[in-house]
């Protein structure tokens, strides 16, 4: 097969919401003050770490939330300029910063909220220079970004930071068009779920159980 | 638009094509498809110092805080500056499996350039604590600092200089291995200060199994292999990140994993079981299930007879084991080498380490009953009987085991499951599992933070006497987070003996009180901090700053960062940051020594530890002390012929990057059930009951000799403070933070903003609170006000915080004030879970 | 001006409405006097807020966005929700204006002419609202090089567009026609096209939220029809309060039996999209689960408020204008304000009621980006509605408002919009 279908796997029974995804995600994409494109979240109660239930009959597991790079994205279809497409040949929803307009249409449209985020004012950084991979697109003013899969990693044939430093070896990354791939197989031996599939939105971001 | 590189829109079709042609020649080799092992297309692999492109140098770097980790990182330098960290692989582990990195590490960056950097000599112009200070040079520092020294050794004698450390660098430089504090401190006849925590589990271990070094277990490596994985009060998910994925591959594997805690950690979210324990209970748990093994006579006889004390006859009249001498044989006298011991040992007393020396050896062996009825030397008995008891000259001897079995069988399960709170059928359950082996017992610091805590180890270990599960693949019974290596060599150039006995950190608010140590005047005027924050960390603040600071002539704090304890500083040295510096780590939870390379140059004015004691000891009039090079000083450190016999050397290690410490990978301890006791048994039965650490106090022998379950000082139900305070206070080592380090990493703090106080929601309502609301947890050694969060994983009648707030974080007080300073006289550790507390909401800003 | 202005204050004295309303009223009926004082200063006031606007806008883009009250999780607001609603109300007067012409029935007097040009005035305000919601608003011209026609914020920019200028063009016709330069078939024609580019603006804009999934609230096939009868109700309205306000003020002559026409159309719009409210109240509420947590969120939540002021002032107004002994003037302006306020109630509950249910209701760490209300817990920034306006931009909206008062009035000023003389 000629595309491929670049896909996440996240193990929710490895997944310990340690967060250490969200920080290289931060660093890596140097990301401004407040801005997290990847976060990490309990089910279960109220907080990170809550579980439901009453004690001692609880119960949690955690999910990362990042861009869900989706087969049938909600965001690409609303663009009106067409700054967030999907990349034809791997899947990953891709934006241009330089064309959005900053009409937030994609961040309404997109059922994951908080995925996205816009710059609400001039990208402000907690240390004066730009941390992370130098080949990470400038972040600006009045735009909306999000998770881009680490595109820039990608192109030099390595996996996303996040899935990278994943320590819980949680995250696991490939080409769900390759049947013989490392997600293929876990796939295949897991069951899994994914977020708001009611949605129809045919999320990228698969998380096992 | 300018011809910067923008790749938002710059790759190309063919660039991506390119590169994932790149990945998929790489993974022909390896038979999977693009993308496909989710390890082959991550972290690339860097020569120290390689250059990546675009200018861009990856150095080979050590985390090494104290959560023990010691990952490996790049550290990616651009023009001059660190711009990142990532994961870097280990050398001695190719399949990956120790490759981490986690949040703490990954965020670095901030923690160099951060604002809260310490860039100069300090010193403190208004009221210690207010934050005023005056910037100096660091000759001002150095002869302020030496010429008060040199008052005040004159006036109150050398012992009155003192020095003391945290964790906060497990470097053997400028770090919590580092001799060279020694060299220095020891030269001017200091007094060295002892932090006093985390000892009392590893008390209640080596008491029984003796010392191969403190907090030893399998290789979190080797869980796979056992059926079940008891966790005891360890938050790994938390406070060991970089351990977890070793417990998941063992649920992979098919290990049940069993997690005894008051608290739903996420650890307990993912366990097969998990045990909801009523806090300081342990002991009374393992004793319990203990009940169950003997009542359904499954303890492992064979192992009893042949590997414990238990057939060793005990005398009731002494407490001691009745000893051929007793029975008028006289004991052997024999010359036996001592191998070196490692240099954060408990057994390590300071400077007094490292040299490998011959001693005489007295062997008295005990005496047991034989099969036939007649007592015998250990040596010489065919079948050493388990129960049974003789009498010598009317003195009742009994069996070590039959007197474990009187302590035991106070514990059925029934009155158990009052102590603990856990049904009676879960404890036989849990002992059914625990029979089961192999089992793997890994013990955390939860049990450890009371004043029961030695015991609680203590009846833990004795448990893997019951079962023999110890010292082979998948079974064993210790803490595991960490070891320190053994076999360093501590006698580096300049060294000399310590002239005064170290002293715990806990004894310090009372020497200062009364000027007298053990009923000697023994006055102290002046501490130097270094790599520590003990007013963030150590218990019972208001007493540390009003007594033990509020005494010093002179408080001098060397740190890179402005922390809690800098704030009372006299003098403020800048410390460089681990990565402005080489270091050798070799304490580590890899067994790896390890070796950081220095990427940058210190920043601003800052110097590293190593650097600033060449200055204090030049300004002591010791200028040609510390006259070797850091790699030299390493090399003697490393360089011993027991590791020499491995093939580790210092310039091996600074080529590989890391070597692991033991000859065989995974490590295990106790293989073949070969104790460090004197028997070469596990002496559950604890015939000389000693102290952690001789602060002159008293302690009931009685007591010490078999595991008991006692009630804390007071965190329990009915404690002399419970008719004021109804919550037990405890802590977690939250993942945000080591410690206090990190705590103004403004990366971290975006994820956890500020003080949290986690209550169960019934506890709350019934106190007024809302989730959200500010509290002030208050008892009276002091408060602390934090934002209220509910929890249902919090045990009702607990609380817990994320620990290591610094003062300015905090909208008032701050969480060490509210902690005792009690200790159990053997443990003589800090009993930081100890404590009973109330809340209410805080209304003021 | 006191004559106008004592005129204008009757038309508010049972009536706590907005006081661009009362501008409106009074500014309206000083045009009869094409050379009124009143009128220059209400094109003067309006000017001036105009600019002030403009520069509250200027200071937005400079500034950040950031001083505004939306975030990431409620990233649209006031600006949007004004957009929905002028959108709304431009096109009740066009089609007021079209429908009798388009189907060859009686009409509703003279008031074509003030109905259309009501239309385009709110079309401008509309785009505007939208212009100041852009945060990148100089790239406004890549809408037209890399325009991605499947969005339907793309059919929305088009079908506005559209809509503007067939409204010129429509009004234009009209004062053609008038002076027998177009003949009665191209008005016609040309009525016909307006009529259905304005049920299609309607649709359109419905569109932009409804074909949504991502929110639970917004993601119905009702949406359409109801925004094109909540377009009818307040686009009558205000159609009829305008002209009720003209006639007094003696600008125009109007047979009271066309605002009774009116006034009964104005209550069929009204019962029609209550019971489109119903019917999607019933829908969503009927199986349970995410919606009837919507339902909930609408009764009892936090946006219950809004929810209630509709349905009563819509239900009032509907009394009033199906009670024949109740049309009396005051009370019919007062039925029609009540029915716009309350159409804007719906404009505020669709749009904050779409950011008020997060899709994942999962903690996170809260920060000055994400949520308006970041200091509380995820709870307490859901507790109350999520988002509420920021001085900015309700003076930026008014600004871009008064752009629309300032078009009418130069409209009055320069146009021959009375009835031309039968």
């Amino acid at each position: 097969m000629a595309e491929s279908k670049l896909v996440m796997l996240v193990d929710t029974k490895r997944c310990i919401a340690c967060n250490s995804c969200a920080v290289a995600c931060k660093v890596e994409n140097n990301l401004p003050k407040d801005v997290w494109w990847n976060r990490v979240m309990t089910v279960g109660g109220p907080h990170l770490d809550a579980p439901s239930g009453t004690y001692p009959n609880l119960e949690m597991y955690n999910v990362t939330v990042a861009c869900q790079h989706c087969e049938n994205p909600a965001c690409v279809k609303v663009c009106p300029v067409g700054a967030t497409y999907k990349d034809p040949e791997t899947g990953v929803v891709r934006q241009d910063y330089d064309k959005c307009i900053g009409c937030r249409m994609c961040m309404s449209a997109c059922p994951y909220n908080g995925v996205r985020s816009f710059n609400w004012e001039e990208p402000a950084y907690h240390l004066d220079f730009a941390t992370g991979d130098q080949d990470v697109a400038p972040h600006q003013k009045h735009v909306v970004e999000k998770c881009t899969f680490c595109w820039h990693r990608l192109a030099k044939g390595l996996a996303p930071a996040c899935v990278e430093v994943c320590s819980a070896r949680a995250r696991i990354f490939g080409d769900a068009n390759d049947p013989d791939s490392a997600v293929s197989q876990k796939l295949k031996e897991r069951s899994s779920m994914r977020l708001l599939e009611d949605r129809d939105t045919e999320p990228s971001v698969y998380f096992l159980r | 638009m300018t011809e910067a590189y923008s790749p938002a829109n710059g790759l190309t079709r063919r660039n991506f094509l390119k590169s994932t042609g790149v990945a998929a020649a790489a993974v022909a080799a390896g038979g999977a498809g693009a993308f496909a092992a989710s390890d082959l297309a991550q972290a690339e692999t860097y020569e120290a110092g390689q250059t990546e492109g675009d200018g861009e140098e990856i150095f080979c770097g050590i985390c090494r805080g104290n959560c023990s980790g010691t990952c490996k990182l790049n550290i990616h330098v651009r023009d001059n500056k660190i711009v990142k960290t990532s994961k870097r692989s280990f050398n001695s582990f190719p399949d990956g499996s120790v490759d981490r990195i986690c949040l703490r590490g990954l965020s670095h960056v901030y923690n160099v350039y951060g604002p809260n950097r310490i860039q100069y000599p300090m010193r403190r112009v208004g009221e210690r604590g207010a934050g005023e200070w005056e910037r100096i040079t660091w000759e001002e520092a150095i002869k302020e600092i030496t010429d008060e020294w040199k008052r005040i050794q004159a006036e109150y004698g050398e012992q009155a200089i003192a020095y003391t450390r945290g964790s906060g660098n497990l470097g053997c430089i400028s770090g919590v291995a580092s001799p060279m504090y020694n060299v220095f401190f020891n030269k001017i006849n200091a007094s060295m200060i002892k932090i006093a925590r985390d000892q009392a589990n590893t008390r209640g271990i080596n008491r029984v199994v003796g010392n191969l070094g403190d907090w030893v277990l399998n290789d979190p490596s080797d869980f796979k292999n056992a059926k079940t994985l008891f966790v005891w009060g360890a938050n790994i998910t938390d406070a060991q990140i970089h351990d977890w994925h070793f417990v998941a591959d063992a649920q992979d594997a098919g290990t049940k994993l069993v997690v005894i805690d008051p608290i739903m950690t996420q650890l307990a979210a993912r366990a097969d079981m998990w045990v909801p324990v009523k806090p300081a209970t342990d002991a009374a748990l393992a004793l319990s299930m203990m009940y169950v093994m003997v009542e359904e006579d499954a303890v492992n006889k064979p192992f009893l007879r042949d590997h414990t004390c238990a057939p060793f006859l005990v005398r009731s009249d002494t407490g001691k084991f009745l000893r051929m001498s007793d029975l008028g044989v006289e004991p052997e006298v024999i010359e036996v080498e001592t191998g070196a011991v490692s240099a954060a040992s408990s057994e390590n007393k300071g400077a007094q380490v490292g040299k490998a020396k011959t001693t005489t050896k007295i062997i008295d062996h005990p005496a047991v009953l034989d099969a036939d009825g007649t007592v015998k030397s250990l040596v010489e008995a065919a079948d050493p009987q388990l129960n049974g008891t003789y009498d010598f000259n009317g003195v009742p001897c009994s069996t070590a085991y039959d007197l474990l079995l009187e302590d035991i069988m106070e514990y059925a399960p029934e009155k158990a499951q009052e102590i603990c709170d856990v049904p009676a059928e879960t404890i036989v359950e849990l002992a059914h599992l625990a029979l089961d082996g192999p089992c793997t017992h890994r013990l955390g610091w939860g049990s450890n933070s009371y004043t029961n805590g030695v015991h609680a180890a203590h009846a833990n270990i004795t448990m893997a006497a019951l079962t023999g599960q110890i010292g082979y693949p998948g079974a064993g019974t210790g803490v595991g987070d960490f070891k320190a290596c053994w076999g360093i060599n501590a006698v580096v150039k300049g060294m000399t003996a310590a002239k005064y006995p170290m002293i715990s950190a806990l004894a310090l608010p009372e020497i200062m009180r009364t000027d007298k140590w053990k009923g000697e005047d023994y006055p102290i005027r002046s501490l130097y901090v270094y790599a520590g924050n003990p007013v963030s960390n150590q218990v019972n603040t208001n007493e540390y700053i009003n007594d033990v600071i509020g005494n010093m002539d002179l408080y001098v704090v060397a740190d890179y960062t402005f922390t809690d304890t800098v704030k009372y500083a006299d003098i403020v040295l800048p410390a460089s940051h681990w990565f402005e510096q080489q270091e050798l780590v070799p304490i580590s939870a890899t067994q790896c020594f390890l070796h950081s390379e220095k990427a940058i140059d210190p920043l601003y004015e800052s110097k590293s530890d190593f650097e600033i004691l060449k200055l204090l000891a030049e300004g002591m009039g010791y200028p040609d002390l510390i006259d070797l090079t850091e790699d030299e000083y390493m090399s003697q450190v490393v360089d011993t012929p027991a590791l020499g016999a491995l093939g580790i050397t210092y310039d091996a290690i600074k080529q590989n990057e890391d070597m692991y410490w033991y000859p065989e990978k995974p490590w295990i301890p106790w293989k073949n059930a070969e104790f460090r006791t004197e028997s070469g048994r596990m002496e559950f039965y604890v015939e000389n009951p000693t102290v952690q650490f001789d602060v002159g106090q008293e302690f009931d022998e009685d007591r010490e000799h078999l595991p008991r379950y006692f009630n804390p000082t007071e965190a329990y139900e009915g404690s002399p403070t419970w008719d004021k305070y109804k919550l037990i206070l405890l802590s977690e080592r939250p993942r945000f933070r080591v410690h206090s380090m990190w705590s103004d990493n403004a990366y971290l703090r975006e994820l956890d903003p500020e003080p949290t106080i986690k209550m169960n929601p019934a506890d709350a309502e019934a106190r007024g609170i809302a989730d959200g609301d500010y509290v002030e947890v208050y008892n009276d050694r002091g408060h602390c006000v934090a934002r209220a969060v509910y929890n249902d994983g919090i045990r009702p009648g607990c609380m817990v915080y994320p620990k290591s707030w610094q003062q300015h974080q905090h909208k008032a007080g701050s969480w060490s004030e509210l902690l005792t300073s009690e200790y159990d006289p053997v443990g003589v550790n800090e009993s930081y879970f100890d404590n009973l507390v109330e809340v209410r909401v805080w209304n003021e800003e | 001006m006191s004559e106008y202005m004592q005129g204008g204050a009757l038309a508010n004295d049972d009536l706590d409405f907005s006081a661009p309303r009362e501008r409106d009223c009074a500014s309206e009926r000083s045009s009869a006097a094409v050379k009124s004082p009143a009128l220059n200063v209400a094109i003067g006031v309006s000017a001036v807020a105009v600019l002030a606007g403009l520069a509250l806008w200027f200071m937005q883009l400079s500034g950040g966005m950031v001083q505004t009250a939306m975030r990431n999780l409620d990233s649209w607001g006031l600006y949007i929700t004004g957009f929905m609603f002028f959108v709304g109300l431009s096109a009740g007067g066009l089609i007021i204006s079209s429908v009798p012409k388009a189907l060859g029935i009686r009409g509703f007097g003279g008031i074509s002419k003030f109905a259309v040009f009501s239309s385009i005035a709110c079309t401008v305000v509309a785009i505007g609202l939208v212009v100041v919601d852009m945060g990148q608003p100089f790239r406004v011209w890549e809408l037209f090089v890399y325009s991605n026609l499947g969005s339907p914020l793309m059919w929305d920019i088009i079908v506005l567009a559209t809509y503007l200028i067939l409204s010129c063009v429509y009004l234009w016709a009209q004062i053609q026609a008038e002076r027998g330069k177009v003949s009665a078939v191209a008005l016609r024609i040309v009525s016909v096209i307006a009529l259905v580019t304005a049920v299609l603006v309607h649709s359109v804009t419905a569109w932009i939220f409804g074909l949504q999934q991502g929110h639970e609230m917004w993601h119905t096939a009702l949406l359409a029809p109801w925004f094109v009868s909540s377009a009818l109700v307040c686009g009558t309205a205000l159609v009829m309060a305008i002209v009720i306000g003209l006639r007094r003020a003696g600008y125009l002559e109007l047979e009271q039996d066309n605002v009774v026409r009116l006034a009964k159309l104005l209550g069929a719009f009204v019962l029609v999209d209550l019971y489109f409210f119903g019917c999607d109240l019933l829908t969503e509420g009927f199986p349970g689960g995410a919606g009837a947590e919507v339902v909930a969120l609408l009764t009892q939540g936090p946006l219950a408020p809004y929810f209630w002021f509709e349905i009563i002032g819509c239900a009032v107004c509907a009394v009033i204008c199906l009670t024949p002994a109740l049309r009396r003037n005051g009370l019919l302006v007062a039925a029609s304000l009540l029915a716009i306020a309350g159409i804007f109630c719906k404009r505020v509950q669709l749009l904050v009621g779409g950011f008020q249910i997060a899709n994942l209701d999962l903690p996170f760490a809260m920060n000055s980006m994400s949520i308006t209300h970041a200091d509380g817990t995820l709870a307490d920034a859901y507790a109350n509605l999520v988002y509420w306006p920021t001085p900015l931009e309700f003076g930026v909206t008014l600004g871009v408002v008064a752009l629309g008062f300032l078009i009418f009035f130069l409209g009055l000023k320069f146009l021959p919009l009375r009835p031309s003389e039968k």
